[in-house]
């Protein structure tokens, strides 16, 4: 059971093999099964994620959340998907027609390209990155470059603003973000995320190793992924819906898709950074993964659902001058410990 | 096998990416062009096994400088929103004809001179090396980089800071 996944993809390889190809060609076509495979649970994953969603804003907003369309309400996503198909694919007149039409596009690429080496359980990466940390960063940056483009493609000066927000932001929150997590990459030696895991398996997990880490890390990816209290750029009241006002129809399922997307991803690294990824007794490491994910997913939402909106002026003032000082505090005593523990022995 | 495929394909990419922004009109447009001339550097860094450069080129360029780039044209006013028009240099073709026919000329002499070294394996450890190296034995100048962007940083904010009648 441990080893299903693993299994499979060694039957894949194998029944590759025995049909005669080699076996640089069975591992690209494990690789190509892997790709498809992991589209297929993002998308089932976003499902899940919509309906928590209704389900606890409505808990915790003493509502019942949808409860008509199907046994408790399951089916009403799938109503909501079928009305956004059906509508019309409209483009403002004074929108740039390629980069409004573009962005809807490639939105969703950076973060379904993070799954590509993160781990799903222990020996299932697709690609074991010596790079993983900072790969996740480099690809989740360009999501900044595409909300961007978005907010000024549409013409409007809502969509502008909330584009302008969400780069400031993600900027600016992205620095803490990194140097939150330096200390972790000091502890192990190593920015691949399987030997991170490794090591919190056999030295314990990091949320008790490095708790300001955990700390300043689960605030600033917050706001990393646009989450309230730090939904800013779309903040309902001042911007209608920030970045993607203009978006309709398909397109606009497209921008929550990868907003969900990137939630789902950030809980997954939280999940693998600070919660000893896979560790765990008696059920299997994918299986403990994805439990642990989601603990961080409920989390997030509980959060969204608690919390009042910051306003723009705080966010930027908290950023610079508690966070960051924060996250360096904690990369100085790291350093120190380190080199005392170092030197006693 | 497969790696002179992927560098062509690379390669093309960059220039690809690099012509579109030269050619294009629109300067929202160049930039999303300099975007795909970086992501094609970093494919070339990718497809010869160093992933740390790749991904530093992926969060340097891409993450950082492109953005700023497309800060600084939102930010400044673009009257006819056409670089032909707007830029003095683009009507002089016979200048700039010259100025291409010569670099390329000079480049290609320089290329051909270059004493290419033997292809060296890649160490296991480049990135403690880059580390070291950063921090050990050229630490000196690295901090002086830095010092050197933060006065600069800082001059930026000194000459853009509006004159409130001192």
């Amino acid at each position: 059971m441990d080893n299903l996944f693993i299994n499979i993809g060694h039957w894949i390889v194998n029944l590759v093999m025995s049909l005669g190809g080699s076996e640089t060609l069975g591992i690209w076509i494990m690789r190509i099964c892997c790709a498809v495979g992991i589209l297929i649970f993002l998308l089932i994953n976003v499902i899940i994620l919509v309906y928590l969603e209704r389900k606890i804003s409505g808990f915790i907003q003493e509502r019942l959340g949808p409860n008509r369309c199907g046994p408790f309400g399951i089916f009403q996503l799938f109503m909501d998907i079928l009305k956004l198909v059906s509508k019309n694919t409209f483009v403002p007149g004074a929108a740039d027609y390629w980069i409004y039409c573009l962005v809807p596009i490639v939105v969703f690429i950076p973060t379904m390209m993070i799954f590509g080496i993160m781990p799903l359980g222990e020996g299932m990466t697709v690609y074991d990155s010596p790079v993983g940390l900072l790969y996740y960063f480099a690809v989740s940056a360009l999501t900044t470059l595409i909300l961007l483009m978005s907010g000024w493609a549409a013409n409007n000066k809502y969509n502008l603003m909330g584009g302008m927000r969400a780069a400031a932001q993600m900027i600016s929150y992205e620095i803490p973000l990194i140097f939150s997590i330096i200390g972790i990459v000091m502890m192990t030696g190593s920015l691949n995320l399987n030997d991170i895991v490794y090591n919190q398996v056999d030295h314990g997990w990091f949320i008790w190793r490095q708790p300001l880490a955990f700390i300043v890390f689960s605030i600033a990816a917050t706001a990393e992924i646009n989450r309230n209290p730090f939904d800013l750029p779309e903040g309902e009241q001042e911007l209608t819906a920030g970045y993607q006002t203009e978006y309709s129809g398909m397109r606009f399922a497209f921008m929550y898709l990868g907003e969900y997307v990137a939630l789902f991803a950030m809980c997954w690294l939280a999940a693998v950074l600070f919660l000893g990824g896979w560790d765990g007794p008696i059920l299997p490491g994918w299986l403990w993964l994805f439990i642990k994910s989601y603990v961080f997913v409920l989390l997030n939402m509980w959060v969204r659902w608690t919390f009042p909106r910051i306003r723009v002026d705080h966010m930027m003032k908290f950023n610079w001058k508690v966070l960051i000082p924060l996250a360096i505090a904690n990369m100085v005593v790291t350093g120190v410990v380190i080199k005392a523990v170092q030197f006693l022995a | 096998m497969i790696s002179p495929v992927l560098f062509y394909l690379m390669a093309f990419v960059v220039i690809f990416g690099a012509l579109m922004m030269v050619v294009n009109k629109n300067i929202l447009y160049s930039a999303i062009s300099m975007v795909i001339c970086f992501l094609g550097v970093a494919g070339i860094f990718a497809t010869m096994q160093l992933s740390f450069f790749a991904v530093v080129q992926i969060m340097v360029y891409v993450g950082a400088i492109t953005i700023l780039i497309v800060f600084a044209i939102m930010l400044t006013r673009h009257p006819k929103g056409d670089l032909e028009t707007t830029n003095p240099f683009s009507k002089n073709v016979v200048g700039a004809g010259v100025v291409a026919v010569g670099l390329a000329f000079a480049m290609s002499v320089i290329i051909r001179g270059l004493n290419m070294l033997e292809p060296q394996p890649i160490a296991e450890d480049l990135m403690q090396q880059v580390g070291i190296a950063m921090f050990g034995t050229y630490v000196l100048p690295v901090e002086l980089v830095a010092v050197l962007l933060l006065v600069g940083m800082l001059g930026a904010i000194v000459i853009g800071k509006e004159d409130d009648g001192q």
